[in-house]
């Protein structure tokens, strides 16, 4: 029968097993791996099991029955839903488009060698520093219908300015603005670190070859970035799938329903109409779509690579 | 040949120019407005020369009690960012010179809780607070922000630790040092530029968030970006105090990370670009 070691014994074991320089690791990074399990395992087991039962805070009475999926299968049907997907996809296309555009167009010209570079490239960055909750209401003042100054301008030069956030056509167009204000720094800085890393030498072999401008831009510098738009892109692409602060100060999923995208959706589920269960069930599809399209992304980077 | 490069000159600064101003014009405006009376604020059209006030800051800050959501945002986002660094970068070291059991999986497992969406977090997060009287506690929001900077931090600074020359803390592991006395004596001061970014990163992002403060505070611990929207009443909005408080919101944070400019691609990137 093996001894039992005396607690003595177990310490002097415990303290060499620390001292043991390979060790030491371990315990450099258990507290981050404590916090983050209370962080994240507990919250996310709770989580799975609130949303296969049924619970409403607002009707305590009701208890907590179990439902199993019936929360997904209803999201599956549920029209609300399906429209706030659908208004989601609307502003992103759009304003990731045009921050993809627009930041590359401004990656170009922050690449030329201009007086004081430096300062300007700088200065760029400062929209993506902004809280989002200063930005919507930046934007909510500026676009205001009677007193906002972009009207303003509009009126200026002769043409009948929308409601922008007050109308369902214009609602959507005013926050996709409002991105691209702020994101499309995010580009530009990718791509601009791109452009910078650029070996020197197809390019010269290029010119030497008598290659045109556009043909240099088409077939070398493009294909060569690809890896910081992607890296871009993905993170645009998960950040507008969880847009929330600007839209809730801005519109509040207003006018109707047209703004409330699927964050919002979920938000409101749980915490104005007190459907728990429901409301992580769609954050739940929600985490979904973004696993969904980070491996698609991750899938053409490397493939690209 | 040199008539098109003048053209092309005057293109890009002429372009230069519009982004300038595209990118400016709202921030400026926002606090050029906050120093207007109300007004100048809403005139049309925009008054552009005008005697500044402070009546907007002294009314949000003192008569409608801002500067207490000040305070708060200040000792959530500064708390906050120091237990995240801490760990962080203890961890991150950890990951970036040992040999840990399953690191490409440890790696992964954190970098997945950052990719989580906010919103399939809180209702959880909602839930445990009420049960452990933790809602609207300054720190409750604390641990909510530690938690999820965390992910970053200990990515990021892994990433610095990584640049920081392996014989130098091999060595001095070789002369009898402690890792403990390694880590503290050696490699922070060697990765300090690197600390520094992180933590202003870590603050920046707490110090902005807006849907966590929404839902896990009431009024007592309320930090400014759930504030300012106290300043949008049912008899109208008071753009006035709003532009006001958006300024000090704004201001510091981005005249702050101008200092970690330096690193502002590897920041938001998760370490993946590094330049």
């Amino acid at each position: 029968m093996p001894q039992e070691p005396t607690l003595s014994k177990k310490m002097c074991l415990m303290g060499q097993w620390i001292h043991k320089p390979s060790n030491a690791g371990y315990l450099f990074l258990a507290p981050a791996v404590l916090v983050l399990l209370a962080i994240s395992a507990f919250p996310l087991i709770y989580a799975v099991n609130v949303s296969l039962h049924q619970l409403i805070i607002s009707k305590p009475y009701l208890g907590e029955p179990w439902v199993g999926l019936r929360n997904y299968a209803k999201l599956l049907t549920d029209k609300d839903f399906f429209n706030s997907l659908r208004a989601t996809f609307m502003l992103a296309i759009p304003a990731i488009g045009s921050e993809f555009l627009l930041g590359l167009g401004c990656a170009l010209l922050l690449n030329r060698r201009v007086r004081s570079i430096r300062v300007i490239r700088a200065i760029v960055l400062i929209p993506m520093m902004v809280a989002p909750v200063v930005v919507g209401l930046t934007w909510k003042f500026m676009l205001d219908y009677d007193t906002g100054i972009l009207n303003y301008f509009i009126r200026r030069i002769g043409l009948n300015p929308p409601i922008w956030l007050g109308d369902k056509n214009w609602a959507i167009p005013a926050l996709i603005i409002t991105d691209v204000w702020q994101w499309t720094p995010l580009f530009t800085l990718l791509i601009l670190a791109g452009l910078q890393s650029l070996p020197n030498e197809p390019f010269e072999a290029a010119k030497v070859d008598g290659a045109s401008r556009w043909q240099i831009f088409y077939h070398i510098t493009f294909p060569m970035l690809s890896s910081f738009i992607l890296i871009a892109l993905l993170l645009r692409v998960i950040d507008v799938l969880r847009v929330f602060d600007t839209v809730f100060v801005m519109t509040g999923g207003g006018p109707g329903r047209v703004t409330v995208f699927v964050s919002l959706f979920a938000y409101r589920q749980a915490f104005s109409y007190y459907y728990v269960s429901y409301g992580i069930a769609a954050a739940f599809v929600i985490l979904l779509i973004i696993a969904l399209l980070a491996n698609l992304f991750i899938k053409i980077f490397k493939r690209a690579d | 040949m040199n008539k098109r490069k003048i053209m092309g000159d005057i293109f890009t600064y002429f372009g230069i120019a519009c982004i300038l101003v595209a990118v400016l014009f709202p921030i400026l405006w926002v606090v050029m407005s906050a120093f207007k009376t109300r007004g100048q604020a809403q005139a049309i059209p925009p008054v552009w020369i005008f005697k500044p006030t402070f009546n907007n800051f002294i009314s949000a800050f003192v008569k409608r009690d801002f500067g207490r959501l000040l305070v708060n945002s200040l000792v959530v986002s500064l708390s906050s960012t120091f237990l995240s660094v801490f760990l962080g970068s203890l961890a991150g070291y950890a990951l970036a010179r040992f040999p840990i059991k399953g690191r490409n999986s440890v790696l992964m497992w954190i970098l997945s809780i950052r990719m989580f969406p906010p919103i399939a977090a809180i209702i959880p997060f909602f839930l445990l607070y009420k049960y452990l009287g933790l809602i609207d506690t300054r720190i409750g929001l604390i641990i909510a922000y530690t938690g999820f900077n965390l992910p970053f931090a200990v990515w990021i600074m892994r990433g610095f630790f990584l640049e920081v020359p392996r014989e130098l803390d091999e060595a001095a592991l070789i002369d009898g040092c402690s890792p403990w006395r390694v880590f503290t004596r050696i490699v922070i001061p060697l990765a300090a530029p690197g600390l520094v970014a992180t933590a202003i990163f870590v603050m920046l992002f707490s110090w902005n968030e807006f849907m966590f403060a929404l839902i896990l505070c009431r009024s007592r611990s309320q930090t400014m970006p759930v504030g300012v929207m106290g300043f949008i009443t049912h008899r109208g909005v008071l753009w006035g105090e709003i532009m006001a408080a958006a300024s000090v919101i704004m201001v510091p944070m981005v005249a702050f990370t101008m200092f970690a400019q330096k690193y502002l691609v590897r920041g938001l990137t998760f370490g993946a670009v590094k330049r």
